[in-house]
């Protein structure tokens, strides 16, 4: 049994609706509605939840282990290991057997592993059809939590194991995880001097490239609806803003008269970008339409503007600048007005990016030594720094959901992009071909 | 795993004074290397006091150059101007090789070039791509103070992409902060 060849497209469909008319293989208790559960995390106090993955069972087959079962293990296990909601029983304390429990002894067994909950799964095989079905456990009560059979279609088992993880994280939550969502980024792997565009899934798979300049294509910024990248490209003089469609072939350079044109930053809205543009060598932050009407300077100072974010809510921007001495954050509102500053502390701060619900900054922040990833409660003013460890941290990005940021960090002559929860757990290196830059994660969540 | 800010950290700007602050216009106020900003305009430092004027004479008889771009910008006769860290204008100790850049100019003057400016990797990518902007445009702004047609001279910023010398001292950043000159045209 294999699977339908990897799919490189970007505008991928997929048949990955949970297929109504499969049963999962006989459940111990009829399943129960969702609502039963939703309360657990409030009610657990921000713990984590002790969740027991153990690896789908499948039909004996060499085959089905290494196409099927473990890369879907290794990614269902990644996503909600790393997940801040979820803490994974130890799977050498698991009970063998016993899938699902059906006795208060069996699931006894489950709990002594450490788990709370048992997120059992099955693959099979339907024709040149995978199906797998998937249960959660409470296991105080042996009952399903939720109960779906999932077809794969022509998606990748490793989709369908992300499909699982965010009903996971949605059965808890109300909201799915990061583990649909990808990251743009930037990277020398194809060339010498030169740097592409890149996409890959969250959690690193499925590297691919999308620019083709044979040039420095850097700093990219990704539209809210996910279905814009801008960026910035050195393949003509001076160097420009380039912007296009993702699954659309055309690149399209917004016709700007500044010079510079670094760090685009798209409005939620998608019709506008800010970015930093020089006139006669002094870089201010400007704001353009995507086909260049309507251009405004919005800072005026003969110092040093650059790095501009737009917020969630597309009223303010944040963006660096040296005004006052070393470069710092500052946050203004859209006639430019308002300027105030933002990080009070370090000699060095940059990149800003707020989290999705604007509450937050992240930012590369220094003292001394090396760029760490700091991250600034805009509503208490406290910082805390999440990265720490040798090596320079930049560009950070946020996952949709504000649980994790990826970031870019150098160690010795090596550049790679890594991610991490907010809290600085889970971290893991996404990248590892060339070097590797300017993360920037979809903002959609599927 | 959180490490407290601590006070502001002077090991950098320790090390650049002793390497680079021998012989600035003004002497460096305090160790804090952003002390400087208080007065953030970029002032080109116009100062061409003794601006060799005296002879661009060289037998205009035989003297050419290679027709060949590439061939003419291997011959280097635009020497690399270098900058203190996060600082952008013309240091003190590079106002002679600008000098000499604008000689050659006047003396080939359907010469056009483009001037990159280029940073350290120490700074952060987003604010050095506009600090190479800086760089690269006080370049240009020097060698118009010095008698050369600003329509000669196009600029871009590198910021940290494309460094010169691979290394993580002081020696080699001292290298990647420059303003590095492209002939464009004969």
């Amino acid at each position: 049994m294999r699977l339908a060849p990897a799919i490189t497209t970007l505008a991928l469909v997929l048949s990955l609706a949970p297929v109504s008319g499969q049963q999962p293989p006989p459940p111990a208790a009829p399943p129960a509605q969702p609502s039963d559960i939703s309360l657990t995390l409030s009610q657990e106090g921000g713990r984590r939840i002790a969740l027991a993955v153990p690896a789908a069972t499948a039909p004996a087959s060499d085959i089905v282990q290494s196409e099927l079962v473990d890369p879907f293990h290794k990614t269902l296990a990644g996503d909600l290991g790393t997940s801040p909601w979820f803490v994974l029983a130890d799977p050498s304390l698991h009970p063998k057997g016993f899938r699902p429990p059906t006795t208060r002894e069996e699931g006894d067994a489950w709990i002594a592993s450490g788990a709370q909950f048992l997120l059992d799964t099955q693959i099979r095989s339907e024709g040149t059809n995978v199906i797998v079905s998937a249960q959660l456990l409470d296991l105080r009560t042996l009952r399903p939590i939720l109960a779906k059979t999932y077809s794969a279609g022509g998606a990748s088992i490793r989709r369908v194991a992300h499909v699982i993880a965010n009903d996971i994280v949605r059965q808890f939550t109300g909201k799915p995880g990061p583990f649909l969502t990808r990251i743009v980024f930037s990277s020398d792997r194809d060339g010498s001097r030169n740097k592409e565009l890149y996409i890959m899934d969250y959690d690193g798979e499925n590297q691919r490239r999308i620019t083709f300049h044979r040039s420095l294509s850097i700093a990219p910024d990704w539209s809210y609806d996910g279905d814009k990248v801008v960026y910035q490209s050195f393949v003509s003089t001076p160097p420009g803003l380039h912007w296009f469609s993702l699954g659309a072939p055309a690149r399209t350079r917004i016709p700007v008269t500044t010079e510079l044109n670094s760090a685009p930053s798209f409005s939620p809205d998608g019709k506008t970008v800010a970015y930093a543009g020089s006139v006669k060598g002094n870089p201010e932050i400007f704001v353009v339409g995507l086909d260049g009407s309507n251009p405004r300077r919005l800072t005026n100072s003969s110092a040093i503007d650059s790095s501009p974010r737009f917020s969630p809510n597309g009223r303010e921007i944040a963006f660096t600048s040296n005004r006052q001495g070393s470069p710092q954050i500052y946050l203004m509102d859209l006639e430019g007005s308002n300027v105030r500053k933002l990080t009070l502390t370090g000699n060095w701060s940059d990149e800003p990016a707020f989290s999705p619900d604007g509450g937050r900054l992240a930012y590369a922040c220094r003292n001394e030594g090396d760029f760490q990833i700091c991250i600034l409660d805009l509503t208490t003013g406290r910082t805390v720094q999440i990265s720490s460890g040798p090596g320079a941290n930049e560009n950070p990005s946020w996952s949709p959901d504000g649980t994790r940021i990826a970031w870019e960090l150098q160690r010795g002559r090596s550049t790679q992009i890594v991610s991490a929860g907010i809290d600085g757990s889970g971290f893991k290196v996404l990248t590892s071909s060339g070097n590797n830059g300017y993360p920037v994660w979809q903002r959609t969540t599927e | 795993m959180m490490k407290p800010f601590r006070s502001v950290g002077l090991l950098l700007a320790a090390g650049l004074l002793v390497t680079a602050g021998c012989c600035t216009k003004k002497p460096a106020p305090a160790p804090a290397p952003e002390v400087k900003a208080v007065e953030p305009t970029p002032v080109p430092v116009p100062v061409p006091t003794e601006a060799p004027i005296a002879a661009p004479v060289a037998e205009p008889v035989a003297e050419t150059l290679p027709a060949d771009l590439a061939e003419l910008n291997k011959k280097g006769y635009l020497k690399d101007v270098f900058f203190d860290y996060d600082q952008y204008d013309i240091r003190a100790d590079q106002r002679d090789v600008m000098a000499g850049n604008a000689e050659w100019l006047r003396k080939w003057p359907t010469v056009k070039l483009q001037v990159e400016g280029h940073c350290d990797e120490r700074g952060s990518n987003k604010y050095n791509m506009a600090l190479g902007d800086k760089r690269a445009n006080a370049t240009r702004d020097y060698l118009v103070s010095l008698g050369i047609d600003a329509s000669r001279v196009t600029t871009i910023s590198y910021g940290e992409e494309r460094p010169f010398v691979e290394g993580q001292d002081e020696s080699a950043w001292s290298q990647n902060r420059r303003g590095h000159f492209v002939i464009t045209a004969k």
